[in-house]
């Protein structure tokens, strides 16, 4: 024994339409109940396309348009849109940077504290002239005008070698053989 | 019927409403245009306002019933789109995106004037004007959209995008968030609705 069943409002609708299965419009030929409800429904259909609506004035379109765009003007540009190519970019570098959050947590490393640098001052003040005995040793260290008198008209070291006399340069070679300890040159 | 022949994608440009090379849902002059528009070109915008205008005043005139209203919620609709269109990723048309905008914009029009809702359009015909046969039709088409503004909200908003818009059944619900068997459950119910409305209607004028 077979149950009777009728058809849902969705499957009404779809044959209605026209679109209804062969098996929907097999059902709705055998049933009037049925066939009742889809011929109601294909008659409001035809009514609800008589509501046309009321065409407005050709310039009326031109005038739309200009009031949207002058409520339009008015508003900060519209917001832009990330091209579609950057997404997977973006996703890849989410994901690494979340790998390496992952494993930095998962393998935690004893934390090397380096030692702290000494601390410079950040200003220090100069001894004054007088108090400065750095300035003592600069002088004391710089030649003298009688020093450079000979050295300032040669240009130099081969030109100063060869204007030496002959007991300039035996005196030269006298004092580096001192300073080289005795080594020939 | 069948759901190309007045598809609003179809009715505004026939010349090239072939998917984009990447298989995108959006029209290619839909998707220029939305790209500019993107990029920060505010006079891009315009062409989609051009091209959609038509379609969008309908929508909200078939929800309110006068011009006055419809103008200012397709304003709204729009400037909601341009405000948003940066979130636009192309899923979907441009034109189903922008009548989810549309009827979600209506249904809160609909909602903050609920007490409207039962009284008759302003714009019922002038029974003076015109010949005998066209002040019927007029008549008519005044009732049968009296009577559809005064449909539960779901079953309007259904019976607007399934029927004026022809939109197939899958479109309706990806609108309007509900799922293909509501849709059509809710156009059942609004096509019973309407038929007693105008019957109703009819027999007061």
């Amino acid at each position: 024994m077979t149950m009777f069943v009728h058809l849902s409002r969705a499957r009404l609708v779809e044959v209605a339409e026209g679109l209804g299965s062969p098996r929907a419009i097999r059902h709705v030929a055998d049933c009037s109940a049925c066939r009742e409800q889809v011929e109601a429904a294909q008659g409001a259909l035809g009514v609800a396309h008589q509501a046309d609506v009321p065409e407005p004035s050709p310039l009326y379109w031109d005038a739309f348009r200009r009031q949207v765009g002058t409520r339009i003007a008015s508003e900060p540009p519209a917001p832009r849109r990330m091209a579609h190519g950057l997404w997977p970019t973006l996703a890849a570098m989410a994901a690494i940077g979340a790998l390496a959050l992952a494993l930095a947590v998962r393998q935690p490393r004893p934390l090397v504290v380096p030692p702290p640098a000494p601390m410079l001052p950040a200003w220090s003040a100069l001894p004054s002239a007088d108090d400065d005995v750095g300035l003592i040793a600069i002088e004391a260290m710089a030649p003298s005008a009688e020093d450079l008198s000979g050295v300032a008209t040669c240009h130099g070291t081969y030109a100063c070698l060869g204007s030496l006399s002959d007991e300039e340069s035996a005196a030269l070679a006298q004092a580096l053989r001192e300073e080289l300890g005795g080594r020939a040159l | 019927m069948t759901s190309a022949a007045f598809h609003p994608a179809l009715v505004l440009s026939s010349a090239s409403t072939k998917p984009n090379q990447a298989g995108s849902p959006v029209r290619v002059e839909d998707r220029d245009a939305i790209a500019a528009c993107q990029r920060g070109e505010r006079e891009a915008f315009d062409r989609l306002v051009e091209r959609y205008q038509r379609d969008v005043y309908r929508l909200c005139y078939r929800y309110v019933n006068n011009h006055h209203d419809a103008n200012d919620i397709a304003q709204e609709v729009f400037l909601k789109a341009y405000r948003a269109i940066g979130s636009f990723r192309g899923d979907s048309a441009f034109a189903t995106w922008l009548y989810r905008i549309a009827a979600n914009t209506c249904l809160n029009f609909r909602t903050a004037r609920k007490a409207d809702t039962e009284e008759l359009s302003e714009s019922m015909p002038d029974s003076a004007r015109g010949a005998d046969d066209d002040l019927m039709r007029r008549e008519r088409a005044g009732i049968v959209r009296e009577a559809v503004k005064r449909l539960p909200e779901r079953q309007r908003a259904t019976l607007i995008l399934k029927i004026y818009h022809d939109l197939t059944h899958e479109e309706v619900a990806r609108i309007l968030g509900s799922s293909v068997g509501t849709v059509k459950a809710n156009l059942f119910h609004a096509l019973g609705n309407l038929r007693k409305l105008v019957g109703a209607l009819g027999e007061e004028s």
